[in-house]
C-alpha cells in the first residue's frame, strides 16, 4: 500500500515537471534572455525551447510582474510545454513580455486529466461495497462509452469554437474524432472506477470544486462534468419510467430544438466550460442534453452519498478550499510563472487577477475588488460569503471542539470577502449571523426590542449601500430609467422586439410596463441599470421565446442576434435570473420562482435553509453565478443538503 | 497551401486590408489579442506574426506552408495506439490483476 502510494506521488511528480522540462538541441548557452530590443531568437526558433530552460535562462521571468505567461492552444503536439512565440508590448513606461507557451489541447486534456484523477483518488475508499448505482458491469461500460461519445460530439457541435484551438484537426472528417473519443473514453473510464469505490465521501470533498476548477485548457469541458454525465445517464438506465419533469423538459427540449434557426456565436470568456459557444440546431442539442443530465447527474450523486453526509468533514474541506483560494490567488499574482501553473493545473477559466494588494483603495476611495483564483470577484465574494455562514452554522451547533482548521476558514473566508468586495454579501451575512446567533437565546420581552434594533440596521445598512447621492432621486426616474437606458443602447432603428413590447405597454398603460418599472427601480437602487438596460437592449425574443426561451446555458442568440451600440466590454447580464429568462423563458421562471417559494414556506422552521436560500437568491438576482459551472453544481447540492427532510440528519449528529 | 483563416484565424470586424508592398518602412503594430503565430515558406523559413493583419499579409505572399502538418498527424497516430492500449487495460485492469 505504501509502494503504491509512493508510485502515485511519483507519478504526479513526473506529470507535473516533466512537459514543461524538455531539453532542447539549441543548448542552454546558446539561448538568450528575452529583451525590450527584439527576440528574432524565438522568432526563428519556435517550439524549440522548453518552459524550464526558459526560466533558467531568464529567472526573472518568474517572479517579476511585467512578464506574462499565456497558453498558445493552437499549436502542434510536440510543442507543448515549449516557447511557441514571445511578444513586447509598451504599456506606458513599462515594457511588458508575453510568453506564449504550447498548451496543444489534446495533451492538456490527457494531462490535467490525469492529474485530477490521481487527486481524486486522495479521498477515501468506502467502508462497504456499495451498489448504489445499481448497474451491471456491462450496462456502466455502456455508460461510460455514451459518456465519451457525447463530449466527443460536443466538439463536432462546437467546431466553430475549437477550430482555433485545436492544431491540424479536420473537424469535417469523423475519423479525426476517434483520438478525441479516446481520450475521454480514457479519462471518464479510469474517473467512473475510482468513483465508484469512493460514492460514500464525494458529496464531503463537493467545496474543492471552487478551488480545482477543472476546465481543460483550450476547452469549453469542464472535468466534473464526465462524472455527473455518467450519474446522469445511470440515472436515466436504473429508472423505470419518466417523471413529470423529464417528460416536460423532453417537450420543451423539442420546442427548443424546432425554434433552433440561423447562427449565432458567443465569445464564452469566462463562463468557459458551462455555456454554447454559438447558437444553432447542433450546439443546441448538445447543450439540452447536457445541461439535463447534468441536473439528473447531481440529484444522483446526492442520492448516493446523502447517507454518508458528514458535517464536520465537509466544513473541515471548505476551510481548506477558503485557505487554499486565498493563498494561491496571492502567489499566483505575485509570480508569473505560477500563475500559469495554476491556471493549467487547476484549470481556471481565467488567469489569476495580476493585482498583487487585495487591500488596494482607488483614488476615488473606493475599495477595488480582488478575486484571487476565481474568474468573477462578485462571485467569489458570494463564495466566502456563504462560507462564513455554513461556518457559523456549524460552530453554533457543534458541541464538540473548534479544530483550528475551523478558525483559519473563517479568518480567510472573511478576508476573502472583504477582498471581493462584495458589499450585498457583507451585509447579508452580518445580518443573518445576527439573526441566528440571537433567534434562540432571547425571551419575548426582548425579541420585540431586537426585532427594532435589526430593523433599524437593516434599513441603515440597506440605505448605505444604495447611496447617499440616490437619496433624493424621484420615484418616477428611478422607474423609467431602465428602460430609457435601454433605448440609448439602441444601435440605429434596430429596436429589439422586448422594447417594442415595452413601449407599447408604456403607451396604453397595461401591467407589463407597471412591472417592469418595479424592476427598473429595483436595478436603479442595486446598481444594475447599466448592465440590465444593456441586457433589454439586446434582448429580442419571439413570443415563444420570450414565454419558453431559446434553450439551456445558450447566451448566443441574445449577443449575436441584434446589433447594439459598442459597450467597452461583453457585458454579461449580471442577472441569473435573466440569463434563466433567456434560457427557459418567462413561464418557466415564474414556475421556478414559485417552487421557490413553496419550498421556502415548507422550509419555514428550518432556519439555516431559509437563510442561505435568502442568501442565495438575493445574490443570484444580481449576479451571474449560476453561468458558471462551481457555483451552479454547489448551490444545487447545498440546497439538497439542507432541506429540512435532508437537514435533519444532519444537524442531529451534531447535538 | 493553406488559406488566410485557416493559419491566422477568422476576420476581425472592421477589417481593412492596408496596401502594405507599396510601403516599405511600414512597421506592423502587435495586437495583444492576437495569439502569436509561426508561419513558413515553401523552404521552411520561419516567421511569428503579432497581430492578424501581420499574419494575413504574409500568407497573402506566399508563407502558408504548413511542413508540421505531416509530422502531427504522425503524432496524433502514435497517441491513438498508445491510447487504445491505455483503455483496454484501464477496462480489464481487474481480470489482469486477478490473473496475477
Amino acid at each position: 500500500m505504501i509502494l503504491i502510494n509512493y508510485l502515485k506521488l511519483a507519478l504526479i511528480v513526473i506529470i507535473l515537471s516533466l512537459p514543461w522540462s524538455t531539453v532542447s538541441s539549441l543548448g542552454l548557452k546558446n539561448i538568450p534572455p528575452i529583451s525590450q530590443e527584439g527576440n528574432s531568437f524565438y522568432e526563428i526558433n519556435p517550439c524549440d525551447v522548453s518552459l524550464a530552460e526558459f526560466v533558467l535562462v531568464d529567472p526573472k521571468a518568474i517572479y517579476q510582474d511585467h512578464y506574462f505567461f499565456r497558453p498558445a492552444e493552437n499549436t502542434s503536439i510536440s510543442c507543448f510545454g515549449k516557447v511557441a512565440g514571445v511578444t513586447v508590448l509598451q504599456s506606458g513606461i513599462e515594457t511588458e513580455f508575453y510568453i506564449s507557451i504550447g498548451a496543444n489541447p489534446i495533451i492538456s486534456m490527457l494531462l490535467q486529466g490525469i492529474i485530477w484523477i490521481l487527486l481524486f483518488s486522495r479521498i477515501p475508499k468506502n467502508k462497504i461495497k456499495q451498489s448504489d448505482t445499481k448497474v451491471e458491469p456491462y450496462t456502466n461500460n455502456i455508460l461510460i462509452i455514451g459518456t465519451a461519445y457525447l463530449f466527443t460530439y460536443s466538439i463536432y457541435a462546437e467546431k466553430r469554437f475549437y477550430e482555433n484551438s485545436i492544431y491540424s484537426f479536420n473537424f469535417y472528417d469523423l475519423d479525426s474524432y476517434i483520438l478525441i473519443f479516446l481520450v475521454f473514453l480514457f479519462l471518464t473510464k479510469n474517473f467512473i472506477d475510482l468513483f465508484l469505490d469512493r460514492t460514500e465521501n464525494i458529496l464531503n470533498y463537493v467545496p474543492f470544486i471552487f478551488l480545482i476548477s477543472g476546465l481543460f485548457t483550450g476547452s469549453n469541458l469542464v472535468f466534473y462534468s464526465l462524472l455527473l454525465v455518467y450519474l446522469g445517464l445511470n440515472c436515466i438506465f436504473t429508472k423505470k419510467q419518466l417523471s413529470k419533469f423529464d417528460k416536460y423538459y423532453v417537450f420543451l427540449s423539442f420546442c427548443w430544438l424546432f425554434n433552433s434557426h440561423g447562427t449565432f456565436f458567443f465569445k464564452v470568456g469566462k463562463l468557459r466550460g458551462f455555456t454554447s459557444s454559438s447558437y444553432e440546431f447542433l450546439t443546441n442539442l448538445y447543450w439540452i442534453i447536457f445541461f439535463f443530465l447534468i441536473l439528473k447527474g447531481v440529484n444522483k450523486l446526492y442520492e448516493i452519498s446523502k447517507s454518508y453526509f458528514n458535517f464536520n468533514l465537509f466544513v473541515k474541506n471548505l476551510s481548506l478550499t477558503t485557505v487554499g483560494m486565498l493563498i494561491f490567488g496571492f502567489l499566483g499574482s505575485t509570480t508569473p510563472l505560477l500563475s500559469y501553473l495554476l491556471f493549467f493545473y487547476f484549470g481556471l477559466q481565467r488567469y489569476v487577477i495580476t493585482e498583487i494588494n487585495p487591500f488596494l483603495i482607488d483614488e476615488f476611495g473606493l475599495k477595488v475588488s480582488w478575486r484571487g483564483l476565481f474568474p468573477s470577484a462578485e462571485t467569489v465574494g458570494e463564495f466566502f460569503g456563504l462560507s462564513l455562514l455554513i461556518f457559523l452554522f456549524f460552530i453554533i451547533r457543534s458541541n464538540k471542539k473548534i479544530e483550528p482548521i475551523y478558525f483559519f476558514g473563517i479568518i480567510f473566508s472573511g478576508l476573502g470577502l472583504y477582498f471581493s468586495d462584495n458589499r450585498t454579501s457583507i451585509v447579508l451575512v452580518f445580518l443573518m449571523a445576527v439573526v441566528y446567533i440571537f433567534k434562540d437565546s432571547l425571551t419575548a420581552n426582548k425579541k420585540i426590542i431586537f426585532i427594532l434594533i435589526f430593523s433599524f440596521t437593516s434599513i441603515f445598512l440597506i440605505l448605505l449601500i444604495i447611496g447617499s447621492s440616490n437619496y433624493t432621486t424621484s420615484f418616477e426616474f428611478m422607474s423609467n430609467s431602465l428602460y430609457l437606458k435601454s433605448l440609448d443602447y439602441q444601435f440605429g432603428n434596430n429596436y429589439s422586439s422586448f422594447l417594442i413590447l415595452l413601449e407599447e405597454s408604456k403607451n396604453s398603460s397595461n401591467i407589463v410596463y407597471s412591472i417592469f418599472s418595479i424592476l427598473s427601480t429595483l436595478a436603479f437602487l442595486i446598481n444594475r441599470s447599466e448592465m440590465w438596460s444593456v441586457f433589454f437592449a439586446r434582448y429580442n425574443p419571439t413570443l415563444f421565446e420570450l414565454l419558453f426561451g431559446s434553450g439551456p446555458l445558450n447566451f448566443g442568440q441574445l449577443y449575436g442576434e441584434l446589433q447594439i451600440k459598442e459597450t467597452s466590454e461583453v457585458l454579461l447580464p449580471h442577472s441569473s435570473l435573466l440569463s434563466f429568462m433567456v434560457f427557459f423563458g418567462i413561464i418557466n421562471l415564474i414556475f421556478f420562482i414559485t417552487l421557490f417559494i413553496y419550498i421556502f414556506f415548507q422550509e419555514k422552521n428550518n432556519l439555516p435553509f431559509i437563510l442561505l436560500f435568502i442568501y442565495i437568491f438575493i445574490n443570484i438576482v444580481k449576479n451571474d453565478s449560476l453561468n458558471y459551472f462551481s457555483p451552479f453544481v454547489y448551490y444545487y447540492l447545498l440546497f439538497l443538503i439542507f432541506r429540512k427532510q435532508n437537514s435533519e440528519k444532519l444537524f442531529n449528529f451534531l447535538e | 497551401m493553406a488559406t488566410v483563416e485557416e493559419l491566422c484565424g477568422e476576420y476581425p470586424t472592421n477589417f481593412e486590408k492596408i496596401d502594405i508592398i507599396s510601403n516599405p518602412k511600414y512597421v506592423f503594430e502587435n495586437d495583444p489579442n492576437f495569439q502569436t503565430r509561426q508561419l513558413y515558406d515553401i523552404e521552411s523559413n520561419v516567421i511569428s506574426v503579432n497581430s492578424f493583419l501581420e499574419c494575413e499579409n504574409y500568407v497573402s505572399g506566399g508563407w502558408d506552408y504548413q511542413p508540421t502538418y505531416t509530422s502531427e498527424v504522425m503524432l496524433q497516430n502514435n497517441l491513438i495506439f498508445i491510447l487504445i492500449f491505455l483503455i483496454v487495460v484501464s477496462f480489464f485492469k481487474k481480470k489482469i490483476f486477478r490473473f496475477k
